[in-house]
Parts: C-alpha cells; structure tokens; sequence
C-alpha cells in the first residue's frame, strides 16, 4: 500500500524537479548572457575613457604646444593598443588610420584640418559606441525583466496549474470512486446489494473496492443459505406437526371408544345381575309348572331372558378386548413418521437413521405394531439419556419373514433380561411401568411373530421383531 | 338327613331361586345375603354346611 502512495508523490516530485532545473537553467544562461553584456559595456566603458584620455591628450598637447612634434612611437603605441582591443568597426579602422596618418604627417595646416576631422569623427565614434552601449544596456534591461518573470510568475503558473491536476486526480481517481462506495454501503444497510463496478478505480483503491464486492458476493451466498436453511425446517417442522395431529385424531378415536365401552361394560354388568335372578326364577317355574300351555309361555320367556344375558355379554367381551382388525402394513412409511415425531423427542444428541431394504408387509393391526414400535425406539432413545449416540432400525426380510430390528450405541441389554426373559415390572428406569418389553412381546406372539432381544458384537443392544409374511 | 347347603348372595331374586332349586333337590338350603349372616351361619351354627355357593362381591365385602 505504502509503495501504491508514493507513485503520485514521485510524479509530482519529479515533475517539480525537472521544473526548477529547466527554470535555473534557463535563468543561469540568460544571467550569463548578461554577464558577458555588462562585461563587455564595462570593456567599451574602460577603451572609451582610454580614447578620452588619449584625445583630451592630443588636445592638451595641441593647445599648449601646438607646433611641437609628438612622440610617434608612444601614439602608435597606443593607436595599436586600441587596434588590438576594437579589430571590428570599420569606422574605427577609418579613425584610427586617420590619425596614426594625422600624427605621422609634418604639415601644420593639414594638421589642424586633419585634427578637427579626426576630432569630427571620434565624436561621432563616441556617439556610436554609446548608442551601442544603450543597446546593450536596454537588451539586459529586457533580459532582467524575463529573469523576474521566470522567477515569479511562471513558477506561480505552474504550481497553480500542478494544483488543478492534483485536485482534479484526486476528484476522480480517488474522491468519485469512495463516494460511490459510501453510497453503496448506504445501501447495503437498507437491504440492496450491488456490486460496484470496475470502472475508473485508481489502483491503489483496487483491493478495497475487490474486498467490498467479495463482501457482497458472500452476504447474497449467506443470505441464500439461510433461506434455504429456514425453508427446510418449516418442511419439517410441517412434517412433524402433521404427523402429529393424524397421531392425536386416532387417538382421541380410541379413547373416545375406550370410553364408550367402559360405559357399557359398567351398565351391562349392572344389568346382568338381576337378568341371572330371573332367569333361575324362570327355569324353577318352568320345573314345578304343571299347566303345559303356562309351561310353554314360561320357556318363552326364559328365552328371550337368555337372548338378553348373550347380548349383554357380547358387549361386555367387546369392551374388553376390541381387537383390531389386521391389514398390510408399510414399513417404511409407518417407520418414516414415528421417526420424525420421535426426533424432537431424542434432542440433537442423538441421531436416528432407517435403513430399508425390503417392502414386504406384513399382515399386523397397525396401531398395536406402531404402539409396539414405539416402546423399542423409546427404550432404545431412553438408554442413551445424555450421551451422543445413534439409534438405527433396520428392516429386512429373510425367507418367508420380514424383521425389524432397533439397534442403539448405548450400553446394551443387563445380563438378568437376557437370561431370565422377559418379566413384567421389571423395569431399569426410574419412570418406566416396566410393561414395555412385556407388551411387545404379547403383541408379537398375538401375531405368530417373534421378539428377539441380543447385544451386538459391540455390546450394544439390539431388539429384532420378525413376522412371517 | 339332608345335607346343609349355604348360598351367599346378596341379589334377592337369584338367591331365593338358587334355594328353591336346591330345597327340590333335597338340600337343606340356608341363605346368606351379607357377610354378617354369612359368618352367622358358618361358625355359630352346631352343624356346619357341607358346600358354600357364594357371590365374590358382597357389599360389605370379599366373599
């Protein structure tokens, strides 16, 4: 990340270095353009005094002796010091020819009139040179002149317009593409997930705006299954309560039947009693009757008595014992639903698992084998009691029978119940009747079934109907 | 001599028929119709019955 924030520093940094070499660069030649200018005013300024010097020497000399010779070698000399130090003009080289001639001539007359020329001729010189010089003066005027604006104003361009970019980088590279993040996170409170697009993201901002879509990809992937999730316990918990409710309309059937006949059984053994009364009333008649038409009459009666006490106790047997009527049963699908109601009962320690490999039916009453069912599997849920562990029914046929068998990983059947059988009110719980075993075997012997009990190789215990089919 | 017979029963009906029958039969018939009279003729009478025909409900208790 470090690394991503100094590119645009480096850039700006480089930008602004090359900037200030070009600019002192730039200011260092001109300065030294100038220098050499100034240099050489300086130069003409010292030759020009010299030439001053010289002529107001001539002048002088002129003046005070204005017959006497000159000292030809010193004034050439000079004259070619001069030459030395102007090689260009031609009007200089005019000049200087002129009064080396001037000095080298003997006539007075023409002296003069050369000495005025000569004279005529420096002052125009003089004036050349200076307006030389003032060329040269204005041309470094000018050039300080764009020295300043190359120090101030241009500098000051640049950076305002280093400033525009920068603001304007930030704007789009950075600015615009957090803002759009802000408002997308601001929507991802409200519910709406979008993922935000690839487009003009400044690499440094790369992997957060790649973490936001993942983030997104992962909440709509956790919403997903959380939906789903809610949808599969709904269905069960559907199952479950449908299951249910057809478990509780068969049982309120039967108890209101058991009810019912509770009612009969009392009324019909009340009534029996005095039903036995007369009918040992009616045979001592019948025996001591001598009349045979009253005879006859008699044994009516007694017959319709007899016909009362039958009727009455076939209700009382009915009362008793209604027996159910037997019917093909489907395992599976019997199974399938004590399963799902037993489930919540068993708590998410213990898992239960169904194994089917044969669909014959046996010819049972399905109440009873569903009421036998449920002792084994509560027995089985029932040893587990807090430990995790595992309750497996199998069935399978063997020939000419179908078994089932209820397997738990629990400690197993005691030693007593495997050898000494089966035996009512014997039981190992605290809350148990005891009857549970008892009951499952009266109902498989009822059926020409068997009841198996063993522990596995694991000592785990294992409860095995078969039924012949 | 006739044998006693005891019938213990509280229903009238039933136990005066039973007695009748048995009286044709020649049994001496005796009836009982609670556990009081029942006890009565069992242990307070000189001769005691030879074979007791009871009702297992009684009123006032288990024949």
């Amino acid at each position: 990340m470090n690394k991503i924030l100094y590119r645009p520093i480096i850039v700006i940094s480089a930008t602004l270095g090359l900037f200030i070499m070009i600019e002192l660069v730039a200011l260092g030649s001109i300065t030294w353009r100038n220098l050499q200018r100034i240099d050489t005013i300086k130069q003409d300024i010292a030759y020009g005094h010299q030439l001053q010097q010289l002529i107001f020497e001539l002048y002088q000399h002129h003046l005070q002796s204005p017959k006497a010779r000159h000292d030809p070698v010193q004034l050439n000399q000079i004259i070619e010091s001069l030459q030395e130090h102007y090689p260009t003009a031609q009007e200089t080289q005019e000049l200087i020819n002129k009064s080396r001639n001037l000095l080298l001539t003997g006539n007075d007359q023409d002296y003069r009139q050369e000495l005025m020329g000569t004279l005529l001729l420096a002052g125009v010189f003089f004036n050349q040179r200076i307006g030389e010089e003032e060329q040269l003066l204005s041309h470094v005027y000018s050039d300080s002149e764009l020295e300043l604006n190359f120090a101030i104003i241009i500098p000051a361009l640049a950076f305002l317009m280093l400033f525009l970019l920068n603001l304007r980088f930030l704007r789009n590279k950075i600015m615009a593409p957090l803002d759009d993040l802000k408002r997308l996170l601001s929507r991802l409170v409200e519910g709406e997930m979008l993922p935000i697009e690839d487009g003009n993201i400044e690499p440094m901002l790369q992997p957060l705006f790649t973490n936001y879509n993942r983030l997104i990809i992962r909440l709509c992937e956790l919403e997903q299954e959380h939906a789903n999730h809610r949808q599969l316990l709904e269905q069960e918990v559907r199952n479950a309560t449908h299951t249910l409710l057809e478990q509780s309309h068969s049982l309120a059937r039967a108890e209101r039947l058991a009810a019912i006949g509770e009612l009969a059984a009392s009324a019909a053994h009340e009534l029996r009693n005095p039903l036995a009364g007369i009918q040992a009333a009616l045979k001592n008649m019948h025996n001591e009757c001598t009349d045979p038409d009253l005879s006859e009459r008699l044994e009516l009666v007694s017959n319709e008595t007899k016909r009362l006490t039958s009727r009455l106790n076939e209700l009382l047997a009915f009362s008793k014992h209604a027996p159910e009527k037997a019917k093909a049963v489907d395992l599976t699908t019997l199974l399938n639903e004590l399963l799902t109601l037993l489930k919540y009962q068993a708590g998410s320690n213990v898992a239960l698992e169904l194994h089917v490999t044969s669909d014959k039916r046996p010819v049972l009453p399905e109440s009873e084998l569903r009421h036998a069912l449920l002792n084994l599997l509560l027995n089985a849920i029932q040893e587990l009691s807090n430990q995790t562990g595992k309750v497996m029914v199998d069935v399978f046929g063997t020939d000419g029978q179908i078994s089932i068998s209820v397997q738990d990983t629990g400690p197993g059947f005691p030693g007593t119940l495997l050898t000494q059988g089966i035996r009512p009110f014997a039981s190992t719980h605290e809350y148990g009747t005891g009857l549970g075993l008892s009951m499952v075997q009266r109902f498989t012997k009822a059926n020409n079934g068997q009841l198996t009990l063993n522990n596995n190789e694991e000592g785990h215990a294992c409860a095995t109907l078969s039924f012949p089919v | 001599m006739n044998e006693n017979l005891l019938i213990i029963e509280d229903e009238a009906l039933l136990g005066n028929e039973l007695a009748r029958f048995f009286r044709k039969q020649g049994w001496d018939a005796a009836l009982a119709q609670s556990l009081e009279d029942a006890r009565y003729f069992l242990f307070e009478q000189p001769q005691e019955p030879l074979v007791v025909i009871s009702d297992m409900n009684l009123p006032d208790g288990n024949a």
